[in-house]
């Protein structure tokens, strides 16, 4: 069957748990996780709310694979709107509560209005309740996941829960899962906060069921080959995503204080290499690889600090091995806030992980902060007398402690970047779209990205479309509108069916995915109705976004990236060609000129 | 003449069977080698896209065969990388 056919809607106000059967017909249009959650969003709220009212609604999506034996088969999706954005957020994650929530036999978990008191959702199989977490609010996802596993007496229950961060509405708290994995971007967290649910743990026995097995795992046996063999896939498991710094430090598209320039000349202190080598003291930060449910590429690091580093030295709690950095938090712990010390980001992304915020958005804040005060808009009385010079390991260390528990500038530095750019009067020096920070990659050297960044539905995002091959190889705009375009569909589609995003980087093909979704599932799937479902969803999220006020005015990138060139790098003296790409891309889109879906491309997608 | 070649990421595995594996090494080549030279040497096959930078400017790959290589430069080879 792949869908369980089942979904739990829990109304926090009332404190209720009903089970509700899926609509099977959106599950054909739509098929799961990041696309099915978005129509019962679309469906149940005005896209117009306040995020953090109780009006908002949160969903915690299964896709139809996850849960199964396909490789990567354990992604689940958080979507609601986004409390950093105020646009669709659909944050995905990986590690093991994804799988464990489809083997008790739900697709989906609507969570509705706000429990007058904290509460944590336990779930085993059939059986839900909301139990009171009075003694769990307050405490880090570090002290709330073996607290709980505790108290119901079993190890192996899963949980998804917020850390401080999400309690007090940090802009950009996320939900943590598994103690390291995330869903990650837009606010998720402070959603699950302003619901006053403090977690949710899970315990699933029932196992998932595909329609065909027989052609199911035909079609699984050659995926999985296709990604043992592939070289991309190697480089994933010994390096995870941290080889991108060479590449990007290289070429020119690292963003390096608050994109004030594209390489860093600290890129070598965050690398692979040094990652994986002994630094002064003998100590190696990489211990070994780590990999989610039903994961066959294991691109998880799992790191500890050098426990003379200044960050640890004197808390043992923080010595021990955990998650560590990927690129991206690599990037916003590192090169955005001019810091070159790889102890210092992994101990701050520690931090992210305890306190449940989103390390690309903290770093991003910071960065935009340290510029703040590097033109004196913000001084000493603002900070509580911390330095915000760029490269000052010891100021983002304690920030990020500060932001993760909503204290002293924490708090403020809370607010993401475009409130507080705005709060103190430089709103232009927010690097952002939509309110959501850049991801690690500069939109002057990498113009496909620049598009993504800015078309994409929930804000500047990196995972939205797949323009790297074409950005690494070319910096001419004629491409980029259909690169953008046809990867921002399939990606949808990859979200929606509950495998990881990183099989395409790892040698997946759209053949291998319709055929996996087609032996799960019935109603006969191929690649273009895989491809065109994908077009549905991010039409339909264009839609949510049309309806909550945003648009053509939106779809844009910074003043410095659309008007300061590139310092450095394959791309110097560039600056982003979005007014020349933008057009064409709403044109392919089949889109008005003011970037809104013709009546006609919504009936050819059955969204009229 | 004596150059740097730096193989970034998993660039190391392209290289054809029987070299070395490496990622940052000094080589001594005889003068008047071309950048195509070099590649066919390393056995990098061209079609796996890869990117080359010689001393910060990426070299396109039309260029490879009319591009010489001089004493001292610092040439990357970088994978196809696709992000995270």
């Amino acid at each position: 069957m792949g869908w369980q056919r089942n979904i739990l809607r829990v109304n926090l106000t009332a404190g209720t748990c009903r089970h509700e059967p899926l609509n099977m017909t959106w599950a054909q249009q739509y098929l799961g996780s990041r696309g099915l959650a978005t129509k019962y969003l679309m469906e149940e709220i005005d896209p117009r709310v306040d995020p953090l009212s109780p009006d908002n609604k949160l969903i915690i999506a299964t896709g139809p694979l996850t849960g199964t034996l396909a490789s990567t088969g354990g992604r689940w999706t958080a979507v609601t709107k986004g409390a950093l954005t105020g646009a669709i957020a659909s944050s995905n994650s990986g590690g093991q509560f994804g799988g464990e929530l489809k083997m008790a036999g739900y697709d989906l978990i609507i969570l509705e209005g706000r429990a007058p008191e904290p509460v944590y959702l336990y779930i085993q199989d059939d059986d839900a309740q909301l139990l009171p977490a009075a003694d769990l609010w307050g405490r880090s996802v570090w002290e709330v996941e073996p607290d709980i596993k505790h108290r119901h007496n079993d190890p192996l229950i899963r949980i998804a829960s917020i850390g401080q961060a999400g309690e007090y509405g940090c802009r950009y708290a996320c939900i943590v899962n598994d103690l390291h994995r995330a869903a990650g971007r837009s606010g998720v967290g402070a959603v699950m906060g302003s619901k006053h649910l403090k977690a949710i743990a899970v315990r699933g026995t029932k196992g998932v069921k595909p329609h065909d097995p027989a052609k199911f795992m035909a079609a699984v046996k050659v995926a999985s080959e296709a990604l043992a063999n592939n070289k991309g896939r190697k480089g994933m498991t010994s390096d995870g995503t941290i080889a991108m710094m060479d590449v990007t430090g290289t070429f020119g598209a690292l963003p390096t204080r608050n994109n004030q320039a594209v390489q860093f000349e600290g890129s070598d202190k965050l690398n692979a290499k040094t990652m994986k080598s002994p630094n002064e003291h003998g100590h190696v930060n990489l211990i070994q690889n780590g990999a989610c449910f039903s994961c066959t590429i294991g691109c998880g690091r799992i790191s500890h600090v050098d426990p003379l580093h200044f960050s640890v030295k004197d808390k043992p709690k923080y010595q021990k091995a955990s998650g560590g950095l990927e690129y991206e938090t690599a990037y916003a712990l590192g090169a955005a806030v001019g810091v070159a010390d790889m102890d210092a980001a992994t101990y701050a992304g520690f931090l992210c992980n305890e306190y449940g915020m989103d390390p690309i958005s903290f770093g991003g804040t910071l960065a935009a902060a340290m510029e703040l005060y590097q033109v004196g808009a913000l001084t000493k009385a603002h900070t509580g007398g911390v330095e915000l010079t760029w490269g000052n390991a010891e100021a983002l260390c304690l920030l990020a402690e500060l932001t993760g528990k909503g204290e002293g500038f924490g708090r403020e530095l809370g607010l993401g970047s475009k409130r507080l750019c705005e709060k103190y009067g430089r709103p232009e020096l927010s690097m952002a779209v939509k309110g959501q920070e850049f991801a690690a990659y500069d939109a002057r050297a990498m113009q496909g990205m620049g598009l993504g960044y800015a078309t994409s539905n929930r804000g500047a995002c990196h995972l939205r479309a797949n323009p790297y091959a074409s950005d690494f190889t070319t910096t001419e705009l004629k491409d980029k509108p259909e690169v953008v375009r046809t990867t921002q569909d399939l990606i949808s589609a990859i979200d929606a069916s509950g495998l990881c995003l990183f099989t395409a980087h790892s040698g997946a093909t759209p053949e291998h995915y319709a055929a996996q979704v087609d032996g799960a599932c019935e109603g006969g799937w191929d690649v273009a109705r895989f491809t065109e479902t994908g077009e549905r969803i991010w039409n339909l999220e264009r839609q949510f976004n049309l309806a909550a006020g945003l648009g053509m005015k939106d779809d844009t990138l910074p003043k410095r990236i659309l008007e300061e060139p590139a310092p450095s790098g394959v791309a110097k003296g560039m600056v982003s060609g979005l007014p020349q790409m933008l057009p064409e891309y709403y044109r392919q889109r089949g889109w008005t000129p003011e970037g809104v879906p013709t009546p006609e491309t919504l009936r050819r997608l059955g969204l009229a | 003449m004596r150059v740097n070649v730096k193989l970034i990421g998993w660039m190391r595995e392209y290289l054809a069977d029987g070299l070395e594996k490496f990622d940052d090494q000094e080589f001594d080549l005889p003068a008047g080698q071309t950048l195509l030279d070099l590649i066919d040497r390393f056995g990098f096959r061209r079609e796996t896209p890869f990117m080359v930078m010689r001393n910060g400017e990426r070299v396109l790959e039309s260029d490879y065969a009319t591009t010489p290589i001089a004493d001292g430069d610092k040439l990357v080879f970088v994978p196809p990388l696709k992000g995270g």
